[in-house]
């Protein structure tokens, strides 16, 4: 069913022009109300299409055709959009959260120089983010991949003044880079085995059996290859191991930026991708158990070095990388609905943190430094109401959004059967990783909860004590908007099979068209894995108040004296970043520079070209320098010069290839010139083993001999004119073969 | 005279014009030059009303006698390559004669600049248009003197150096390539019994194999150098470099050109059989000098340098997308060239812009700009992520279209049994994929030492911002480049039926040569008109 | 043995000339000072007279015709070489007069000679006889004498004329012995014609290959081709300038003629022309050493004037390519040679010309530094001597281009010549190097002192005609072509 949505990117991206092209020149208020009234405007839109047109709408969901965007061969990409129940799904996420932090932002950027870009900037995201969901063919996707990545570069390298964040920026951009090479190769690879781009008929192709079953390198098939190649696109734009480096860096740019763009919608495109491609990943149980593990392993990763980090937003960052690890373990586990679902229910909690960090922030006089923070609770009540409500979702407290996405995600890695019997072992060992993964989580969101809120003083300057406040209304309120979410959401998918209601989980039965049925788990292992998340989120507060509550504790300071070079290795991230510098990019620097020395500044230009150079002009100095104007000299070149001449006209020749027939052992051998009707009687010496010693000689120019044994021999010719006793001769060997006779 | 006829000689009678008008009123060269050049690229736009997009062959053909004893004739044409191509020329040359850097810093004989650059757009057009070889040879070194002039009066310290290594790199080519054009005709003559230098004559005609592979060497070694590909290429960073601006976004945003339409109209129709026997090694130069460009791009701290060597790696893309042979990758291969006019041209366009302004080309040098100079850092940003090849952009389609095409180059060949014979199509795919991390590392290191960091320098704060018609030329770049990345389709569409042609003939006369490798020279497909009847023997 | 007064109508071109010039040699005596210079405009009347029966012949001249008895022809070769002959003529005698002036060495006979030289060098393409052929060349080699050595301020001037002198002297002698030779064994025969009747039985003496290479040695040497070259640099050099252009295209251009035309008849046998003692070999091989050992001489020079020597040594070796072609029987080979000597004739006069114009009487401003930054001051000229330089580089547009072109294209009819085209062209491209360093010179430097030309009105003309035909000549060659075409 056709539905005008171009409209829905098209508004933002309407709204970015103007700010750009305009922007500077008005008022703040006019800004805002350009920005934030067309993602709202687009908002509407997307509401109506999902409440409205989708569930009229069949299968094929909503689709909207702007045209052929190119068309080259067999190939033809269609600028086209389509929604259905996955892709409505985070246009509402988008539109609504990207609205709330419009007006966040219009208080927390109040004072920034630079307001109209950072909205322009802020659309242009929206738009592009839109772009990525809606597009009904990788290529179309892939714009909108490119063009939250550009925004997040533009927006990580806001304040540019400041050279760290413009690093940071590149650093994001690059390594989005080196994800959408393989997201291209991915692409390149799917286009040559099924001969098409587009979502639908990619779907249709992803058959067993089909063009992607074919076998392509190590014995794997190409959906394999193909899907692993997407994925490392994936790990590029959500963070995920080996390409996570990037999202904490991230946090150099303004906090509203860090909620929406590495919290709450672009990180998560890696998701929605492999979701939406969820038929060509079954094909391939290897490539599934690689997403779930590389999944686990980030959310357990990401959530150790969480432990260990000071500044407010650094701890978010690598719980966003850890929380996207679950995302990926659900979708690896083929638990679609729990991936999406804890996608959803994230995106609020998330943006709630990262918002409150903002206001921290804000009223901390703009330090993210929690070793300074503490007893903030009364000082910022508002802020604090909001981050307790998001700490407990995250943790997985029950009944809180956060609790059953994540409980669904663990008990999904048991209860899946996509891995086969040879790669059973994957689901147990994600699960632990999970499990490990989900105390880790409770721990680190408790301590940075603790450290920032509890206690009785501020560990903080006085100074900067003193100017501590609750953030404006237009902060607050958005607050409060994602703390609702944050502490409902969880009902849009309620585990309904368990109470007996399958028709109670409406994002299971919205996703069902696109994903397939929920994946099936019985009650048993579900209730189990309630309890067990249950338990693990109040053990891992239990533990952290046994730490931190009401600021650094003695165990804390016990367990960091018991072990303080694995404390600092954590603090430092593993050094994975150093790793990478030391294994990679510096060796690539100083490899292009050799290499530009030597081959193109030395090789090339010195040795082949001036080297020729240089060798004309030797030979130019030699014919120079030869020609002193004395004129013997002169007579004397002409003299040798008639010489030569004579000679070189009085010379016989013999053709530069004689004539030699071979048969048997014997050879017939003819030095007769073509075409030369000269009469001159020349002396032919035939020399047939070019010993110095000639067989035959005379006025014939053919000869014949025979050789009686087969071999290699050398004949050499000789003619010389007699009366002018001049010679030449030539050279020619031949092969008498065996056996011949 | 014709359409094409007119637009060829326009730009020349324009350079006649302003080298009559006394050489203090820079005002009135400047105007005229412009003006000229304008008018031209109006003229130009009329191939499009006048294209039949649903052909493949020549159109709008200018056909006359030129020297009768010699069988040569004044022989243009437009297919659907050559006519975005000449576009590209008529569209850069107005841009750079209106942009106020175009002459660099050495701001001086303004007549003898404009001039030399008209008659430049003359030598590029009539390059692109022509169907005789001889004319083609006579366009192609006619390009040559005034670039030569450009680089060495206006250019930087190093441009003598810079101009004389131009000049011999590109001759060393030239006239070699010539030989083998002699030969072509004499072979010609010696089957037909009819002299010619006709392209539509000497393209049927099919040479035995060691001769082919000989002239295939003579005409690839010009066109290579042209690119340049790898390791050819070192004329091109001093080139650049030392020539002033306009005249480095003529040298990147056309000339460059001449060396892949010289494949894609003469190397590999010509020569079908020697072609296949070195698309391999072809294909893997560009592969290197995709990456090996990007390298060298990545280590250089002088900004033109940064983006020359980038010109590197981005016609390797078309180069490989050539020698795929498949629709995608030729297709690809077309848009990529006038996407990289576009981009290339206006990252010269910028670079100079900031030499301008600073006297300087040394990253090292700048930081911070964006501060004082927002309008122009959001134009470059754009331009720049064009060159990057951001979706949306022209870059993108370009690389997009190549590198599918090498992916899937040696699909389509089966039909011939000729299959394989391009190399690991898709590890040569995917190292050449590689590009999109290079180019964001070198062109984004770049912009951020320009614009991004503190504003520390004292002589960065004084920094005028883009204004007047400056805005212009960027602006039209930057629309250009929206436009080419969004709705590719326009040009696509009508290079299309030209590529398919090109691909099928060069299919079937390989084929023909294979059918019977140790065959005489000979005509295949026979000859739709007997030869043009002027060819007798002087 | 009859001697028919009336056969000399044939030859109006050659009287004119020669009847002007004594004209010019009697005035000379009664007129003094300045007023010379009028001399000069006698002499551009009389080559333009003689241009106008050319002309008028042309037509005529399609079935030759020969005179006394078998010593001179009319056809259209000769015709077509005598036009340019005639022009470079006249572009001297434009060159001369503001020269000598400034040169002080302004005497009638200057011009007069010039014609007398002019006429000697149609006689040596009109000739198809040993005999007159030695008469032409020593009428012509004479005056160059001459003329080389009528600086007589310049000690160079002496020096040249000397050295010329002393080896063209040496060089006719070769010639000489080379007809008694070919006279011997060919019982009687000195006619080209008779000569090429006689080749059966002469053949079989090898004296006769002497000859028939004694002979050849002489007319090489008059092209400067290497190793016969030595001479060029120190004649060319010291010549007073306009004279330089004179020698270079006008006795190149005359030798050539001969070359092409004892070649064609006398030794055009298939047995004199391939292997055992085929000349086609040998002058390939001096085509080889000329083009080479020309430009890789030039490549060092700092001296314009020298420069071009060379230069125009290396155009021999180009030239003797097409003789070559021609030799092995490609029909459009002499068209081409004929062609390229006609543009060779007006590129290489007007370059020479550039070099007379811009030097004065202290200073002669002959090195490539004296020239920097020429285009700033006098864009004209420059801009003319840049036609000039990229013609002779075989740059297209220019007339030079074409000729190579035409040139290459006859000699790449035979497989044999392949290897001497690519030969060819990898020089052209060695000889481009050095044309550049001047209009490097000119254009990309600033200047270091303010040039004081020599300058002249009829300079100024001469430049502007040489520079217009030079262009043409590349740009519409169609009707030069075609009348080079016809020659039989």
């Amino acid at each position: 069913m056709s539905f005008n949505l171009r409209l829905i990117p098209l508004l933002p991206f309407l709204g970015a022009t103007i700010l750009i092209l305009f922007g500077r020149k008005w008022k703040r208020d006019t800004v805002l109300v350009v920005a934030a009234g067309a993602i709202a405007g687009s908002a509407l839109v997307v509401f109506d299409a999902v409440f409205t047109a989708l569930p009229a709408a069949g299968a094929g969901g909503l689709t909207d055709v702007v045209g052929t965007w190119f068309a080259a061969g067999p190939l033809k990409i269609d600028l086209a959009f389509r929604m259905d129940g996955l892709s409505s799904v985070l246009c509402l996420i988008i539109t609504f959260i990207g609205f709330l932090i419009h007006i966040y932002s219009s208080g927390y950027m109040e004072h920034d120089p630079d307001f109209p870009r950072f909205f322009a900037y802020l659309n242009l995201f929206c738009g592009s983010m839109l772009v990525l969901v809606l597009g009904d063919s990788l290529p179309v996707m892939f714009i909108g991949w490119e063009g939250v990545g550009l925004c997040s570069y533009l927006l990580i390298g806001f304040w540019y003044q400041t050279t760290a964040n413009a690093d940071a920026g590149k650093k994001a951009f690059i390594t989005n880079r080196i994800g959408d090479f393989g997201f291209l190769i991915g692409m390149f690879l799917l286009f040559q085995y099924t001969g098409t781009l587009n979502f639908q008929e990619i779907t249709a192709a992803a058959a067993p059996g089909g063009a992607l079953m074919q076998p392509l390198w190590l014995g794997q098939p190409v959906a394999f290859w193909a899907a692993l190649f997407l994925f490392i696109g994936a790990t590029g734009k959500s963070a995920q191991i080996p390409l996570y480096v990037w999202l904490p860096d991230a946090m150099a740019g303004p906090t509203p930026v860090s909620a929406l763009i590495h919290a709450a919608t672009m990180v998560t495109a890696g998701v929605y991708m492999v979701t939406r491609l969820h038929a060509l990943y079954l094909l391939s149980p290897a490539v599934m158990a690689i997403v779930a593990i590389i999944g686990a392993l980030t959310a357990l990763f990401a959530a150790i070095i969480g432990f260990a980090q000071n500044d407010f937003k650094k701890v978010l960052a690598y719980s966003t990388v850890s929380q996207l690890g679950f995302m990926f373990a659900a979708v690896g586990t083929g638990n679609w609905d729990a991936g999406i679902f804890h996608l959803f229910t994230h995106a609020f909690f998330k943006a709630g943190l990262f918002l409150c960090a903002g206001s921290v922030m804000h009223a901390m006089s703009g330090s993210g430094d929690i070793t300074i923070m503490g007893a903030l609770r009364k000082k910022i009540p508002w802020t604090h109401g909001v981050f307790v409500v998001c700490w407990l979702a995250i943790c997985g407290v029950p009944f809180f959004s956060g609790f059953f996405s994540k409980d669904s995600i663990i008990s999904g890695a048991f209860g899946t059967e996509v891995f086969g019997e040879e790669l059973a072992w994957v689901a147990k060992l994600v699960g632990i990783l999970l499990i490990a993964a989900a105390f880790g989580t409770a721990f680190y969101m408790s301590r940075l909860y603790f450290l920032v809120f509890s206690g009785t003083e501020t560990r903080a300057p006085q100074d900067v004590q003193h100017h501590i406040h609750e953030s404006p209304g237009s902060m607050v309120g958005p607050l409060v908007v994602l703390a609702i979410g944050a502490a409902v959401g969880g009902f849009i998918g309620l585990p309904g099979t368990l109470l007996g209601h399958a028709d109670w989980n409406w994002l299971a039965e919205h996703l069902a068209p696109v994903v397939g049925p929920e994946l099936e788990v019985s009650k048993n292992t579900e209730v189990i894995f309630m309890a067990i998340s249950t338990a693990l989120a109040l053990g891992g507060i239990g533990l952290a108040y046994v730490y931190y509550g009401g600021g650094y504790r003695e165990p804390a300071r016990k367990f960091a004296a018991a072990a303080p070079g694995f404390v600092r290795l954590v603090q430092d991230k593993f050094r994975i970043d150093e790793l990478y510098a030391f294994l990679i990019i510096r060796p690539l620097r100083k490899l292009s520079q050799a290499v530009f020395l030597v081959v193109d500044r030395i090789l090339i230009d010195k040795v082949l070209v001036e080297g020729v150079g240089a060798v004309v002009d030797v030979f130019g100095r030699i014919v120079r320098g030869f020609q002193v104007g004395d004129g013997q000299r002169y007579m004397a070149v002409f003299a040798i010069g008639v010489a030569g001449m004579v000679y070189f006209a009085t010379r016989p020749t013999v053709p530069s290839t004689l004539a030699v027939s071979v048969n048997g052992t014997s050879v017939d051998v003819d030095a007769r010139r073509g075409g030369n009707t000269s009469e001159r009687a020349l002396e032919y010496s035939f020399d047939f083993n070019d010993d110095g010693r000639p067989e035959v000689t005379g006025s014939e120019p053919s000869a014949h001999h025979d050789y009686g044994k087969p071999g290699e021999y050398t004949i050499r010719v000789q003619v010389r004119d007699p009366r002018w006793g001049t010679h030449s001769s030539v050279k020619r060997t031949v092969r008498v073969p065996e056996g011949v006779r | 005279m014709g359409l094409l006829g007119w637009i060829t000689l326009l730009p020349l009678f324009g350079a006649l014009l302003v080298m009559l008008v006394p050489r203090d009123e820079e005002s009135i060269h400047r105007g005229l030059g412009f003006l000229t050049s304008l008018v031209t690229f109006l003229v130009s736009l009329m191939l499009l009303s006048g294209f039949e997009s649903s052909q493949a062959g020549f159109q709008m053909q200018v056909d006359k006698v030129w020297i009768a004893p010699l069988g040569i004739r004044f022989h243009l044409g437009v297919d659907g390559i050559s006519l975005w191509l000449v576009l590209l020329t008529t569209f850069l040359v107005p841009l750079t004669l209106a942009s106020p850097q175009a002459i660099g810093i050495r701001n001086v004989r303004v007549r003898e600049f404009t001039a030399a650059m008209l008659i430049l757009e003359t030598g590029m057009i009539g390059a692109f248009l022509a169907l005789d070889l001889f004319v083609f040879y006579v366009f192609w070194e006619l390009m040559l003197i005034p670039m030569y002039f450009i680089i060495g009066i206006w250019g930087g310290e190093r441009r003598l150096y810079a101009s004389i290594k131009f000049v011999i790199y590109t001759l060393v080519g030239s006239l070699l390539m010539l030989v083998a054009i002699l030969y072509l005709y004499a072979q010609f003559h010696a089957v037909t019994g009819s002299y010619s230098f006709d392209y539509t004559q000497l393209s049927h005609l099919t040479l035995p194999a060691t001769p082919q592979l000989l002239c295939f060497a003579a005409f690839a070694l010009a066109f290579a150098i042209k690119v340049p590909m790898f390791p050819l290429h070192t004329w091109l960073p001093d080139a650049h470099v030392e020539a002033p601006t306009g005249g480095s976004v003529i040298l990147a945003g056309v000339l460059l050109k001449f060396g892949t339409y010289g494949f894609l109209r003469f190397a590999l129709p010509l020569f079908p059989l020697a072609a296949a026997k070195a698309a391999p090694l072809l294909a893997i130069l560009a592969v290197i000098g995709i990456v090996y460009g990007a390298l060298m791009a990545y280590v250089q701290d002088d900004a033109k340098k940064l983006v020359a060597y980038s010109s590197v790696s981005h016609l390797g893309f078309v180069v490989l997308g050539i020698m795929s042979l498949n629709p995608i990758g030729v297709q690809g291969a077309v848009y990529q060239m006038l996407a990289h006019g576009i981009t290339t041209g206006g990252l010269f366009f910028a670079v100079g812009w900031l030499y301008d302004r600073r006297h300087t080309r040394k990253l090292a040098d700048f930081g911070g700009l964006w501060a004082k100079t927002p309008v122009f850092a959001a134009f470059f940003l754009v331009i720049l992520l064009g060159s990057v090849g951001l979706p949306g952009l022209c870059g993108f389609i370009g690389e997009f279209l190549v590198l599918i095409g090498t992916f899937t180059a040696n699909k389509n060949w089966s039909a011939t049994g000729l299959t394989g014979y391009f190399p690991a199509p898709k590890l040569m795919g995917i190292i050449a994929t590689t590009a999109v991390i290079w180019a964001a590392m070198y062109l984004l290191k770049m912009y951020q030492k320009l614009m991004f960091g503190p504003l520390d320098k004292p002589e960065n704060k004084t920094v005028r911002d883009a204004h007047g018609r400056e805005i212009v030329v960027f602006g039209v770049v930057v629309v250009a480049a929206l436009v080419m990345g969004l709705a590719p389709q326009p040009i696509l569409s009508r290079s299309e039926k030209s590529v398919d042609a090109f691909i099928s003939s060069y299919r079937d006369r390989l084929q023909d040569a294979r059918r019977q490798p140790d065959a005489a020279a000979h005509i295949y497909p026979a000859l739709a008109a007997a030869p043009t009847p002027s060819g007798g023997n002087p | 043995m009859t001697f028919d007064v009336s056969q000399l109508a044939a030859y109006p071109p050659m009287l004119i000339l020669i009847g002007m010039g004594c004209v010019i040699l009697l005035a000379e005596t009664f007129i003094r000072g300045t007023a010379r210079t009028g001399l000069a405009w006698i002499g551009i009347g009389a080559c333009v007279a003689s241009l106008a029966a050319i002309v008028a012949e042309w037509p005529d001249a399609a079935t030759p015709t020969t005179h006394f008895s078998g010593m001179l022809t009319v056809d259209r070769m000769s015709l077509y070489l005598d036009a340019a002959f005639v022009a470079s003529a006249a572009l001297t005698l434009l060159f001369a007069p503001p020269y000598l002036k400034e040169q002080r060495f302004e005497f009638g006979e200057f011009y007069a000679l010039v014609l007398l030289g002019t006429a000697g060098m149609m006689m040596v393409v009109h000739a198809i006889n040993l005999v007159s052929l030695l008469i032409g060349i020593e009428t012509m080699s004479l005056a160059a004498y001459v003329l080389t050595g009528s600086w007589r301020r310049s000690l160079r001037s002496a020096e040249g004329a000397m050295k010329y002198f002393l080896l063209g002297a040496f060089a006719t002698s070769f010639l000489v012995y080379g007809m008694a030779l070919i006279y011997g064994t060919t019982g009687g025969e000195l006619s080209y014609a008779g000569i090429a009747s006689k080749i059966d039985t002469a053949s079989k003496a090898p004296l006769f290959y002497l000859g028939e290479y004694f002979v050849l040695v002489a007319l090489v040497f008059k092209v400067a081709a290497v190793p016969f070259h030595m001479w060029a640099r120190d004649a060319y050099e010291g010549a007073p300038t306009p004279v330089t252009g004179f020698m270079a295209a006008g006795v190149k251009a005359a030798a050539f003629g001969a070359i092409v035309r004892i070649l064609d008849t006398a030794f055009s046998s298939p047995r004199m022309v391939f292997d055992f003692t085929g000349w086609a070999s040998a002058l390939s091989v001096l085509a080889v050493l000329t083009m080479t050992i020309g430009n890789l001489a030039a490549i060092r020079q700092d001296n314009v004037k020298r420069l071009l020597a060379y230069s125009s040594i290396a155009h021999a070796g180009y030239l003797l390519i097409g003789v070559v072609a021609s030799g092995l029987g490609v029909a459009s080979a002499k068209p081409a040679v004929l062609f390229y000597l006609v543009s060779y004739t007006f590129m290489t006069l007007g370059s020479f010309g550039v070099v007379a114009w811009i030097g004065n009487r202290s200073d002669e401003r002959l090195y490539i530094d004296d020239w920097a930054g020429m285009a700033s001051s006098r864009p004209a000229v420059a801009l003319a001597m840049t036609i000039f330089l990229l013609s002779l580089g075989g740059v297209p547009p220019m007339g030079g281009f074409f000729a190579k072109f035409y040139l290459f294209r006859a000699a790449m009819e035979t497989p044999q010549l392949y290897w001497l085209v690519v030969v060819g062209v990898l020089n052209s491209m060695v000889s481009v190097y050095y044309y550049l360093r001047i209009i490097v010179a000119m254009y990309f430097r600033d200047p270091v002192r303010p040039l004081a030309p020599t300058d002249g009105t009829s300079m100024r003309v001469g430049l502007l005609v040489t520079a217009v035909v030079v262009v043409l000549l590349g740009v519409f060659p169609s009707t030069f072509v075609d009348w080079a075409a016809v020659v039989k």
